[in-house]
């Protein structure tokens, strides 16, 4: 699984036990959401920019979660 | 949250707060987002998505691009984050814009007065002299409005009384002297009442019993006899001399100075017995028995 790998270099970088590694991690994530309602856009460094955007096919006013990857990441990844 | 912190900074004050991180754990968390980018970038080595946690996951795509192969990330939010998000950013922005209106409206119901005052308070100083002034007329004015009235109210209340009043009669309506006999009344009094006694220039009015001989000087009376309801009496009529008290002339005609309350009774309009004016008139009645 992609999560443990990712938990584990967290535990390493962090010197966090794995329990605490996996509540950060989601912690992480809530927090991010919680910004993305108050700002309407949040930029992780390193991994990119999740934002709120009109939904063009709808006509009310209707948003959708869009993101948009760090140049960074993707030369990392190899997506270049 | 503040905007000009970073995401590290602003999630360690929430961990630990929260107590997910412990203080001693900070100087590590300090490259928190470089360690998530990091590990993320390592788990993408091995795998084509990676999960956010309950925030979505994000997946590997690939499109072709003037005959070259492009790869991206592209972000799978979680369905339910997905339903809600929409309606909790459009409420937050709603409660966000009524927010600024309140605190604009209550600028303005402060800043508005304020101007106001501002600009009264700079008229008022440059006009100052100009505004004592217009004060000063103004209170004048109404003063004298006021004056009038109580005049026009005064002329109306003796127009009022002096209506009706003919040859025959007169109105009397003031005090004319505190500490004399002279009579205290507001009314119509008929000057061919054979009790009335009036000066010539009718400024002095007085209701009195009995009739006041012309031909009398001070000091001198005359006597007759009449009748009254089947029984006889000696009617006195006196004229005040000088140094007169009723004590005096109880004793003179009743023969009993203590009889004095008698001749004041009779006398009705004497309001204070220590007090009788001289040239006044008095009615002695004395029963005759038989």
């Amino acid at each position: 699984m992609s999560l443990e790998k990712c938990l584990k270099i967290i535990s390493e970088e962090l010197e966090l036990d794995e329990q605490t590694s996996a509540k950060l991690y989601k912690t992480f994530w809530d927090m991010i959401e919680e910004l993305i309602y108050k700002q309407g856009s949040v930029t992780v460094d390193g991994v990119g920019t999740f934002y709120l955007e009109q939904n063009p096919e709808s006509s009310k006013e209707e948003y959708v979660l869009k993101f948009k990857a760090s140049e960074r990441l993707k030369k990392e990844i190899g997506l270049e | 949250m503040s905007k000009n912190k970073s995401i590290t900074d602003l999630y360690l004050d929430f961990a630990v707060k929260n107590n997910i991180i412990k203080k001693n754990q900070l100087k590590k968390a300090k490259d928190l987002e470089f360690v998530i980018s990091k590990a993320i970038a390592e788990s993408f080595k091995k795998e084509m998505t990676h999960t956010l946690s309950e925030f979505g996951y994000l997946k590997k795509v690939f499109s072709m691009k003037e005959g070259k192969r492009v790869g991206d990330l592209e972000f799978i939010p979680d369905a339910n984050l997905q339903k809600k998000i929409s309606t909790r950013y459009k409420n937050y922005k709603s409660k966000v814009q009524k927010e600024k209106k309140r605190m604009i409206m209550i600028s303005l119901f402060i800043i508005i007065p304020l101007v106001i005052l501002l600009v009264l308070g700079i008229l008022g100083f440059l006009f100052r002299e100009n505004i004592d002034r217009s004060i000063k007329n103004w209170q004048a004015k109404i003063k004298l409005e006021k004056l009038k009235k109580e005049k026009e109210l005064e002329e109306k209340k003796n127009k009022d009384l002096t209506s009706d009043q003919s040859d025959d009669e007169l109105i009397v309506k003031k005090v004319i002297k505190e500490g004399t006999n002279d009579v205290v009344v507001t009314e119509k009094i008929d000057l061919k009442d054979k009790d009335t006694y009036y000066s010539e220039e009718k400024d002095l009015v007085v209701k009195v019993r009995g009739e006041k001989d012309k031909n009398l000087k001070e000091g001198e009376y005359t006597e007759e006899i009449v009748e009254i309801n089947g029984k006889k009496y000696k009617k006195i009529n006196y004229i005040i001399k000088k140094r007169d008290t009723l004590w005096d002339i109880s004793k003179r005609f009743l023969n009993n100075a203590f009889l004095w309350p008698f001749i004041h009774n009779m006398n009705k309009y004497i309001i204070n017995p220590d007090i009788i004016e001289i040239g006044d008139p008095l009615v002695i009645y004395i029963e005759l028995k038989e």
